[in-house]
């Protein structure tokens, strides 16, 4: 991997949320949400990360924006600190002050996952999608109508949407307007958080597809939050696997599809569900729930439910660590287990 | 209009809000259709009963009622007009604010709403004209004061609910500060159920600024007001009962209006409400 | 039951919504059996008419809805009865449900009462349909609790629903819906809201239970993996129709409607390796409100002919078990 490709470079980040209780509001526990994440993504790829909900991945990528400040941690970006500036400074998005991160948001933007409650209902799709230059006090209003035409149809949709409203609009098309807005201001890197999972099953191919195709137009970036391991495995090229708060393991996509070093992982994989009547799954059934992150396992976090696990993974946390050419995991026995991944055939 | 269209297929609605556009009319007109100077003392008149020179009769100063409570009908517009905007102003801007920052502004500002509420509006008044002396700006303020948590509270409610809202953070994300999501994604969603909430409150005001002036809290003599009429009319029961007439039939067809108004305003803009009785 | 005879027999249903905003034909025209201890899977997207389906045979069809059209036998033990011929509200259809259909849906935590005990809600669902005391019943609600895998049925009897996990949440739903062995157990996604590694759990406790309590199920879902790995049979619907209908190794193996044949291309698999583009199909899921004539997949079907613009195709048995809703499969009119 080459130093200078990186365009984000997350380390040790952590989000702890204060749980607060009486009339005094005192602080009696905190939720781990991201309690220690370490990630790179290179420029224009598309990084997933998949975990179950509750596991901290959407923390995760509100936190990298700084939607969400970050409790400990550093979020080191390639992006712009004046406004001439071209990006080439790595940036530490964590502690930028307020007008550096005003800046840094024409780099890095997000696709939510709800297609309804993203869209303003009382504003017209030309609005929505012109709000973040507007926002950003870039361009005239007329060169501003003129973007947001292009934007419309880059996304699919036609010009004299613009005019309407989005009560007129169905899921997907709500979601391609909510793209356009993020591709507003030309960003670098887009977190698309479960951009497809709220959609008609027929609908989702067609912004998979588009998300693909943007990002090739537009040399875009992707750190692509998902729950549905099909469509991680589809559109990413590498993946991170997300439990209680922590990556357990990340790697290339066929390498972790492919040959998982996490107990976890390999259940995950096996059980989705496969169309396929004939397919016989061997389904590692996970016993139980995944614990609150609120009072985690002590060791690794994963233990309650491992198969594997022995008196070490009760005791001890796993260390991060490199198993291969950029196979990262956090397993005590990565070395000795075989796991099951999907053959490719 | 899509409002007005819909408005007008409310019959009661449609026919009230006429009279209540009329009441408004003769508030604005005041000055030219008394048929009588309203302060004009007349010894010789003292409590004439109705004829055709006093359509009302006149009271105990021999003034013509008719021109007094045509009078009255401006004051009150006046003075609930200004309450009105006085609660929505500051109901809205402090709701909205405390709403959307959260935290102990948002703590303090609930519970001196909730402090406010406690006094009953007879005491309010008491205290801010005791302040600010019984001009028509105190009971203004009284007034308005009574009814602004009403409105901090819808204000609030509407922030709370909006600002969880996706697209105020796909403002923020990209780059959005306060004064803009307040005034692009927040304000537009307040404003519907404010209006509503306005038109409900408008005759709750005319009541209470009529009970003040009823207690010689409100608007001092001799400028007319229809609770001070009464006020006055009262020591006058028997011997003139025709007094009390005027200023009443005004009161009650003014306060009937604006709460049919009101109701049919709420039905218009939230249609499922009717749907649900 | 030996003799063939079926369960349920759904004829020629229609249901229609009569909103302010018009007339929505939810759905329009449906035809499907379900076989004793046979689990007919159900696909489609949002607004296909799966779980107005679903719905009409729990004779659970309440105003602006209406069942325009068809009966929905169900074969009881000495008799058969039209679920649309009752009155949604009256005494008969209270005791098929429950004892003869049971219904479980996507988010337990709406059908569930927060206010109430779980124990005390199976009991009370068991003590509904008689046949036994309340000890009794409270021994059997813990014994329903085991059977779906609550861990310490006991202590759990006592938890109310909010204290439970989804997952949790799901298998209580479902020992309250099995309480008085049900000859039909109606799924509507029940697995949605779960997480795949919970999921995968629901799945299988579904399963052992269909072969320890002999009932069939009918399951709703989007999830074509979810179908392959529970259904006998498979119905797929689009917009208040039934497209396509056949044994699940037929419909996977041997799709035949051009619809059926877009969805199974458009989600990517974990089984594929490489491709790069998915096969998408185009346009919108049609609005249940749009009066259209021919085929309504025909504006997003590459197939399409004039004569699917035209009329609409009935659904015909293209093979033997095997119908599809389809003029490619039908010989020319």
């Amino acid at each position: 991997m080459n130093a200078d490709d990186t365009l984000l470079d997350v380390r040790r980040l952590r989000k702890y949320f204060p749980v607060r209780k009486g009339a005094l509001q005192r602080r009696v526990a905190q939720i781990k949400a991201v309690d220690g994440v370490d990630l790179t993504i290179q420029y224009r790829e598309t990084l997933g990360l998949v975990g179950e909900s509750g596991c901290g991945k959407t923390t995760t990528g509100r936190t990298i924006l700084r939607l969400i400040e970050p409790t400990e941690g550093s979020i080191l970006f390639r992006g712009r600190t004046s406004d001439r500036d071209d990006g080439e400074a790595m940036i530490d998005v964590a502690t930028a002050t307020p007008a550096q991160v005003k800046l840094l948001r024409r780099d890095m933007q997000i696709i939510f996952q709800d297609p309804y409650s993203s869209l303003n209902p009382r504003m017209t799709i030309g609005e929505i999608a012109g709000e973040p230059l507007k926002i950003q006090g870039l361009m005239t209003r007329s060169e501003r109508e003129a973007l947001v035409l292009d934007l419309l149809r880059a996304v699919g949709l036609s010009p004299d949407h613009a005019r309407r409203y989005p009560h007129e609009f169905s899921g997907g098309q709500r979601q391609r307007i909510g793209i356009a807005r993020a591709l507003a201001l030309r960003p670098q890197l887009v977190v698309a958080d479960e951009p497809v999972s709220a959609l008609d099953v027929s609908i989702q191919a067609q912004v998979i597809n588009l998300l693909q195709d943007l990002q090739e137009q537009f040399g875009l970036t992707y750190l692509f939050i998902a729950h549905d391991l099909s469509v991680v495995k589809h559109i990413s090229n590498r993946v991170a696997v997300m439990y209680l708060g922590k990556i357990v393991e990340l790697a290339a996509t066929a390498e972790l599809f492919g040959n998982p070093k996490h107990p976890y992982s390999e259940a995950l994989m096996s059980a989705v569900p496969v169309a396929d009547p004939d397919f016989k799954a061997q389904r590692i059934l996970l016993q139980g729930d995944m614990p609150s992150p609120m009072n985690p396992p002590t060791g690794c976090h994963f233990h309650p439910r491992c198969r594997y696990a022995q008196d070490i993974c009760r005791a001890e946390a796993p260390v991060y660590r490199a198993v291969g050419d950029s196979h990262f995991v956090s397993c005590h026995r990565a070395d000795e287990l075989s796991l099951r991944g999907l053959r490719s055939s | 209009m899509d409002f007005l269209r819909r408005y007008r297929r409310d019959k009661v609605g449609a026919y009230f809000g006429a009279i209540l556009l009329l009441l408004y009319g003769v508030a604005l007109t005041a000055q030219w259709i008394t048929p009588a100077d309203p302060m004009a003392i007349n010894l010789n008149e003292v409590f004439a009963p109705p004829s055709w020179r006093h359509w009302l009769g006149a009271d105990q100063f021999g003034r013509d009622i008719l021109s007094r409570v045509i009078l009255a009908t401006q004051v009150t517009v006046k003075i609930t007009s200004a309450a009105c905007i006085f609660a929505v102003l500051t109901g809205v801007t402090i709701g909205m604010f405390a709403g959307y920052r959260g935290g102990w502004v948002e703590s303090a500002a609930m519970r001196a709403t909730d402090m406010l509420l406690i006094f009953p509006i007879i005491m309010l008044a008491i205290v801010v004209v005791v302040v600010a002396g019984p001009t028509e700006t105190g009971v203004i303020i009284a007034l308005g004061l009574a009814q602004a948590p009403q409105f901090i509270r819808i204000a609030r409610g509407v922030t709370l609910s909006v600002k969880e809202e996706l697209y105020v953070e796909a403002a923020i994300a990209a780059g959005a500060g306060r004064a803009h999501i307040l005034a692009h994604h927040i304000w537009p969603n307040i404003s519907t159920p404010i209006i509503v909430q306005a038109t409900l409150t408008l005759p709750v005001l005319v009541l209470n600024a009529s009970a003040l002036s009823y207690l010689g809290l409100g608007v001092q003599p001799p400028t007319p007001e229809w609770g001070q009429m009464l006020n006055e009319a009262k020591d006058h029961l028997i011997t003139a009962p025709h007094l009390i007439v005027g200023p009443a039939a005004a009161l009650v067809v003014f306060v009937l209006s604006a709460n049919l108004v009101g109701d049919a305003v709420q039905e218009t803009l939230n249609p499922k409400l009717k749907k649900q009785k | 039951m030996g003799d063939g005879a079926p369960l349920i027999e759904v004829k020629g249903l229609k249901v229609h919504f009569h909103t302010e905003d018009g007339v929505a034909r939810a759905v329009d025209g449906v035809d499907f059996t379900i076989a004793p201890e046979r689990t007919l899977g159900v696909v489609g997207e949002s607004g296909c008419g799966k779980s107005v389906t679903a719905r009409a045979v729990m004779g659970l069809i309440e105003p602006p809805g209406r069942i325009e059209q068809g009966e929905i036998l169900l074969h009881l033990r000495d008799k058969v009865v039209d679920i649309c011929r009752l009155d949604p509200r009256g005494r008969e259809i209270r005791d098929i449900r429950g004892s003869e259909i049971a219904m479980i849906f996507q988010e337990p935590m709406t059908s569930l009462n927060p206010v109430f005990r779980i124990g005390d809600q199976i009991v009370e669902a068991i003590l509904l349909h008689g046949g036994m005391g309340r000890s009794q019943a409270h021994e059997r609600a813990i014994e329903l609790l085991d059977a779906v895998g609550i861990p310490m049925p006991r202590q759990r009897f006592e938890s109310f629903p909010h204290q439970l996990s989804g997952g949790m949440r799901q298998r209580a739903m479902i020992a309250m819906a099995m309480s008085c062995n049900p000859r039909l157990l109606i799924a509507d996604e029940p697995t949605t809201a779960l997480d795949v590694t919970i999921q995968a759990q629901v799945i299988d406790l579904m399963n052992a239970l269909r072969r320890d309590f002999n009932t069939a199920i009918m399951f709703i879902t989007h999830d074509l993996g979810v179908i392959a790995g529970m259904a006998d049979d498979v119905v797929v619907m689009y917009s208040g129709k039934i497209v396509e209908s056949a044994p699940v190794r037929e419909i996977f193996h041997n799709p035949k409607h051009p619809y059926t044949q877009g969805l199974m291309n458009s989600i990517p698999s974990l089984a594929v390796w490489g491709a790069r583009r998915l096969k998408a199909i185009d346009g919108v899921v049609p609005s249940p409100f749009a009066h259209q004539q021919g085929c309504r997949f025909a504006p997003r079907c590459s197939h399409a002919m004039e004569v699917c613009r035209a009329r609409s195709p009935e659904l015909l048995e293209a093979a033997p078990g095997h119908s599809a809703a389809c003029f490619l499969h039908q010989a020319a009119p």
